[in-house]
């Protein structure tokens, strides 16, 4: 004979309250088996159903009482452990129960994801990286981009495209934002020198070159495009300059282009449009890391400065033959062409390299003429160009002079709340890895009864006591170092079209926070190692002493 | 001790239950028949019991061929005085009237 076989609803019933039972708390667990045995007296299928319904119920409250429990005992203490067996210890616990560490935990990170902390959190963290843009920079410009192309966006797949390093997503995206929006043609020029040049294609190139005619950048990068390759070639034969020069001149397109640069009447290297569309999307996205916006600074494309030199000599050479062929009418014609360039650049850069190479080649210009003036006696144009010649020196001192101390008194103050913010935000970090390896070692390993290792766990119980707490400080003294920069941030969020000097300067105050980074990143430079081995070595030593002085005094 | 039972009719049922033949063991399916007090509410109720030492368990001795063994429960000493006046108290206020049968004093 067979047994009748059990309805489905019945075998539902008990193979649910079996598994119940496998995770029932054990403290309480032999009242789910007390309920679980109760079933085979149940003849109906409703019965049954309801009678495991509430076991789950029972089980749900056994459940919760036990991750009460559990939370207010101290990380690494069990539920229902009363009793020790005879000859063991008790374990060491931390004082303060999970709850409390768990709240102030949660409290951190709260506090960490208000929007001033996050801005704190993702500058601190782009000023480890050199303020390059990092992994998630890279994924969170993909996302927009997607998005950007889904809603045809042309600004946003721009500055995606931008921002992005070379590659064929970047491409794409450009080739979408110029399909939408054919006037920002000129991004693929905005940026082909980051992190080394690469030649933006030559039909986009021709069509920029076509539409902004009157520019002068668009032609020099056509110039850098064909002198690039050459250039290569003869550093790598470490072949002086003259002979590149050379090279550069028999170019026939290399020198076509140069002259239509050197002839245009304007020079804009679409700093400007580039920083507008940059701020646009930054205000509009604020959880854009400020590294995203910094690239826009750091992979600005400047023009080939070996190109515009070796054009400027060629220049200004010809011009010395032409008047010692007995034309100085004509060589100082050639000679202002090659000054207006100068100027031209000078007057109508957006940025401060761009602005010091005009004056070189202005500096350039003007000596030749005065040579050319002396050399013709024309006594009050050379006093003239003289006069000129000093008033570009002095542009490049005041510039070269701006560069070397940007902002003193300012930026040494940054530097020092940049101290405070790299310590605040390590001393974070390292109270986290802290926290999670000493509750880790408390939650997770058997019992050890080792003397060593009783140390150790008074250590780890001293941690899960008080890093919580100490972390929560931390965050809050990083956000309270971080407010200059804050601020730094706030007016580069609201700069629309100020001059890239003004942008330049306050940028320069988040780097600070990357400077003070140098010591720890150059750690195996000779220098710094001497330092560290030589503090390290003074405070073994003042410990040693203390030691000493102390067991003496027991003694 | 700490834990304290809150009055319900359904714990007044229950310890009615318990009551009604103090040294006999009851089942809880039993229990919950007689009182009509789904498993999910008697069963912290009887965990509660327990805990205010008012409650004896024990697993039964000898169970049938391929079930698992019953848990049975009775009265203490203790729990029955105090049943007995919880249950006269509730019948003061009105607020209980005896089902299974008469409280014996």
């Amino acid at each position: 004979m067979t047994a009748p076989r059990e309805s489905l609803p019945i075998r539902l019933a008990r193979s649910s309250l079996k598994l119940a039972l496998r995770l029932w708390p054990a403290e309480s667990k032999r009242w789910g088996r007390a309920l679980a045995a109760e079933l085979d007296e149940i003849e109906t299928p409703s019965g049954a159903i309801r009678w495991a319904l509430g076991g789950f119920m029972l089980f749900a409250r056994a459940s919760a009482s036990h991750f009460l429990a559990w939370l207010k005992l101290p990380a690494g203490a069990r539920v229902g452990v009363t009793s020790l067996a005879a000859g063991t210890a008790a374990p060491i616990l931390p004082k303060r129960s999970r709850l409390f560490t768990a709240a102030v935990l949660i409290g951190s990170t709260a506090f960490l994801f208000l929007p001033r902390s996050r801005e704190a959190v993702s500058t601190v963290r782009a000023s480890w990286h050199d303020f390059s843009v990092s992994y998630g920079d890279l994924r969170a410009l993909e996302n927009l981009g997607s998005r950007a192309e889904q809603q045809n966006d042309a600004r946003t797949l721009a500055f995606a495209s931008l921002a992005l390093p070379h590659s064929d997503q970047a491409t794409a995206f450009a080739d979408r934002a110029v399909a939408l929006d054919p006037t920002l043609v000129w991004i693929y020029v905005s940026r082909v020198g980051r992190p080394q040049f690469v030649p933006p294609p030559a039909q986009d190139l021709a069509r920029l070159i076509e539409s902004d005619p009157d520019n002068a950048f668009p032609e020099l990068v056509a110039a850098h495009v064909i002198a690039e390759p050459i250039q290569r070639a003869f550093i790598f034969r470490d072949a002086p300059e003259r002979e590149i020069e050379a090279a550069l001149a028999s170019d026939p397109a290399w020198l076509a282009d140069m002259d239509r640069a050197f002839r245009a009447p304007r020079y804009d290297s679409y700093f400007s449009r580039d920083w507008q569309l940059t701020s646009d999307v930054w205000n509009r996205e604020r959880s854009l890391s400020p590294s995203i916006a910094l690239s826009v600074r750091m992979h600005h494309s400047v023009p080939d400065w070996l190109s515009i030199e070796a054009y400027s000599n060629l220049l200004a050479h010809r011009a010395q033959e032409t008047a010692a062929a007995g034309h100085p009418k004509d060589a100082e014609s050639q000679l202002e062409q090659l000054n207006y360039f100068g100027q031209r650049m000078t007057e109508q850069s957006d940025t401060d390299i761009e602005r010091r190479m005009g004056l070189g080649v202005s500096f350039q210009a003007e000596n030749e003429l005065r040579n050319l003036y002396v050399n013709t006696r024309k006594v009050s144009e050379s006093a003239e160009a003289a006069q000129q010649l000093e008033q570009i020196k002095t542009r490049i001192r005041v510039l070269t002079h701006s560069w070397l101390s940007i902002g003193t008194p300012q930026f040494r103050v940054l530097e020092r709340s940049a101290i405070f913010v790299q310590v605040f935000a390590v001393f974070a970090v390292l109270l986290s890895l802290a926290i999670a390896v000493s509750l880790l070692a408390l939650e997770l390993p058997p019992e050890v009864r080792a003397k060593r290792r009783l140390r150790l766990r008074s250590v780890i119980c001293l941690v899960v006591d008080w890093a919580p707490i100490a972390l929560l400080a931390a965050c809050v003294a990083l956000l309270r170092a971080f407010q200059p920069f804050a601020g730094v941030l706030g007016l580069a969020h609201s700069i629309g079209s100020a001059p890239a000097d003004w942008q330049t300067m306050h940028f320069e105050k988040l780097f600070a926070l990357s400077i003070v980074l140098s010591p720890i990143i150059n750690f195996f430079d000779p220098y710094h190692l001497w330092v560290i081995l030589t503090c390290t070595l003074f405070v073994l030593l003042l410990f040693l002493l203390l030691r000493g002085f102390v067991r003496y005094k027991r003694a | 001790m700490g834990i304290r039972l809150r009055l319900s009719r359904q714990n007044l049922a229950v310890i009615e239950v318990l009551l009604a033949s103090p040294s006999r063991w009851h089942h809880g399916y039993a229990i919950s028949r007689q009182t009509s007090v789904p498993s999910g509410t008697l069963y912290p109720i009887l965990m509660r019991l327990e805990k205010l030492g008012w409650l004896e368990t024990r697993w039964e001795d000898a169970a049938a061929q391929g079930r698992p063994p019953r848990h049975l429960y009775r009265l203490t000493g203790n729990g029955r005085a105090w049943a007995r006046e919880e249950l006269r108290s509730a019948q003061q206020r009105k607020f209980w009237r005896p089902a299974v049968s008469q409280v014996r004093a």
